[in-house]
């Protein structure tokens, strides 16, 4: 019953997500921006109250849930529009924000995290600091679609993917002190390790591709859709 | 020489070589879900030796490792001369430039060099890592390589509070143990994720269900692993000499470290530029 009653924050917040999409597509910038920060401010409510579990406190309850992931989509698309404003129509940023806060909406609660091996900051930092470099590629990769298909005449600026490149490079050391104190190994041969090897290896080429002259601005986003499409495979699918 | 120092230090090159090995861990993935106990079988076991007993045998399922290496010690190659050929066209500039736009324009090739750094550390652990389980009970004597005499004098564990959901589920765990030497006892005490360090090995815990299906196997998860007043756990020792723990950890943080101030020092200097 109480978790029934968490997840109506979660759905409050997904219903002022798409009324801030109505209002963006509408340009009404204001009440957009206004729609979107109480649809955060609902979305950090459910995070908090799912990290209380059945009578104890978790805060790597409310890092590993599915909902963390649009959060921080959220939060990113919310700091681009007041850093960087005029650079993309970052509102239809909040697509992401809808298709992820349902799926985790749809997701089971799970209680697989909370093993005596997992109960640590480093645990924390890695989920954290994942989610933020997947926010990150999710924002390019749909930008880049924009970009294809003519709704901005802008490539997706670098600097966002490489973020999501130091953020996912923050989750591989944290990742690897974790592993290490709770399995005595900083890298396992488990899919997991490997999925995680593979986006960040995919994503340090991307930052290579600029300096590579055949790779032009729609064959640089072509493969960052491809990229967001691997990350959903693997975490998602 | 020269067209095979080209190929070598080619943006091309590194560009193929990365998709492969993206690639080769994602054909890795599949395999380990399709087969989680095979792989998980070669994790803290020196790989050549798995390789030699196991890989060999199982080619259909374990070509992609091999591939793996040989492409690693190929990215390894390229990197080192993409990263001597940019530190030569760099270091004449130092006098001409700014220190602070001296060192971002290094950052890179430290980034790389480090990189590697990191990747070797990782083939020191899998090529020496040595690894030991043992089960433990209150009142065992263990010896651990190295002569290594441990006593089990008590294994504590810690559930969740009762009256929450996980109140059957361990929340933590402690073994005390007494490490004996001709010159007297050490206490010492592991807990979970609080691993000890004797003569450089570190003592990690661990813990399964006393059934399971096969002794060898660890479980995924120790979230599964109840204690109850009937169901007692069974707790595990682990021993661990890692030579290239140290170098994966340190330069993995001075790594993200210089990531850092490399892409805060390039988008600035580019704002600067364009003002």
């Amino acid at each position: 019953m109480t978790d029934l009653f968490h997840s109506y924050f979660l759905l409050i917040s997904i219903l002022l997500y798409f009324c801030s999409f109505i209002v963006f597509l509408l340009s009404r910038r204001r009440e957009y921006l206004i729609l979107l920060i109480c649809a955060l401010i609902t979305h950090l409510l459910y995070l908090i109250s799912s990290g209380f579990f059945g009578g104890v406190f978790l805060l790597l309850k409310i890092v590993e849930n599915p909902a963390f992931l649009p959060f921080t989509l959220s939060a990113i698309l919310l700091f681009l529009e007041f850093k960087k404003t005029d650079e993309q129509p970052w509102g239809y940023g909040i697509i992401l924000s809808i298709i992820f806060s349902s799926i985790a909406f749809l997701t089971p609660q799970t209680m697989s995290y909370f093993g005596p091996n997992k109960l640590s900051w480093w645990a924390i930092f890695y989920f954290i600091s994942d989610f933020s470099g997947q926010a990150c590629f999710f924002i390019g990769a749909l930008f880049s679609i924009l970009f294809l298909t003519g709704k901005t005449d802008k490539e997706i600026n670098y600097s966002i993917i490489a973020y999501g490149f130091v953020f996912h490079t923050i989750a591989q050391v944290t990742g690897a002190v974790w592993c290490f104190l709770g399995w005595a190994a900083t890298f396992q041969w488990v899919y997991v390790h490997l999925q995680s090897a593979a986006i960040w290896i995919y994503f340090a080429n991307y930052l290579h591709l600029r300096f590579i002259p055949s790779w032009n601005e729609k064959r640089r986003a072509i493969y960052l859709i491809a990229g967001a499409l691997i990350i959903t495979l693997f975490k998602y699918l | 020489m020269k067209h095979i120092w080209n190929f070598l230090k080619s943006l091309q090159l590194t560009f193929w070589l990365l998709l492969l090995i993206t690639a080769m861990f994602i054909t890795g993935s599949l395999y380990s879900r399709g087969d989680y106990g095979f792989f998980e079988a070669m994790n803290n076991t020196p790989i050549l030796s798995w390789l030699t007993k196991t890989g060999i045998h199982n080619l259909h399922k374990t070509w992609w490792i091999m591939l793996l290496f040989l492409l690693m010690a190929l990215l390894s190659v390229n990197t080192i001369a993409c990263a001597a050929d940019r530190l030569y066209s760099i270091w004449p500039k130092r006098k001409k430039i700014s220190r602070r736009y001296f060192l971002t324009l290094l950052s890179p090739s430290i980034i790389h060099i480090l990189f590697i750094t990191v990747l070797c550390g990782h083939f020191l652990t899998f090529t020496v890592i040595t690894h030991h389980r043992y089960p433990v009970e209150i009142g065992t004597q263990l010896t651990l390589p190295g002569n290594i005499n441990l006593r089990i004098n008590d294994i504590e564990m810690i559930n969740y509070p009762s009256g929450s959901y996980l109140k059957d589920r361990l929340m933590n765990g402690k073994i005390s143990l007494s490490q004996i030497m001709p010159s007297g006892e050490k206490h010492l005490f592991v807990k979970f994720l609080e691993p000890v360090t004797i003569n450089g090995a570190y003592l990690h815990i661990d813990v399964a269900k006393r059934m399971t299906p096969k002794s060898s196997t660890t479980v995924c998860s120790r979230a599964e692993v109840k204690r109850t007043d009937q169901l007692m756990p069974q707790f595990y020792i682990l021993y661990t000499e890692d030579p290239g723990l140290m170098f994966i950890v340190v330069f993995l943080f001075i790594m993200v470290g210089f990531l850092f101030w490399y892409y805060g020092n390039i988008f600035l200097l580019k704002k600067r530029g364009s003002e």
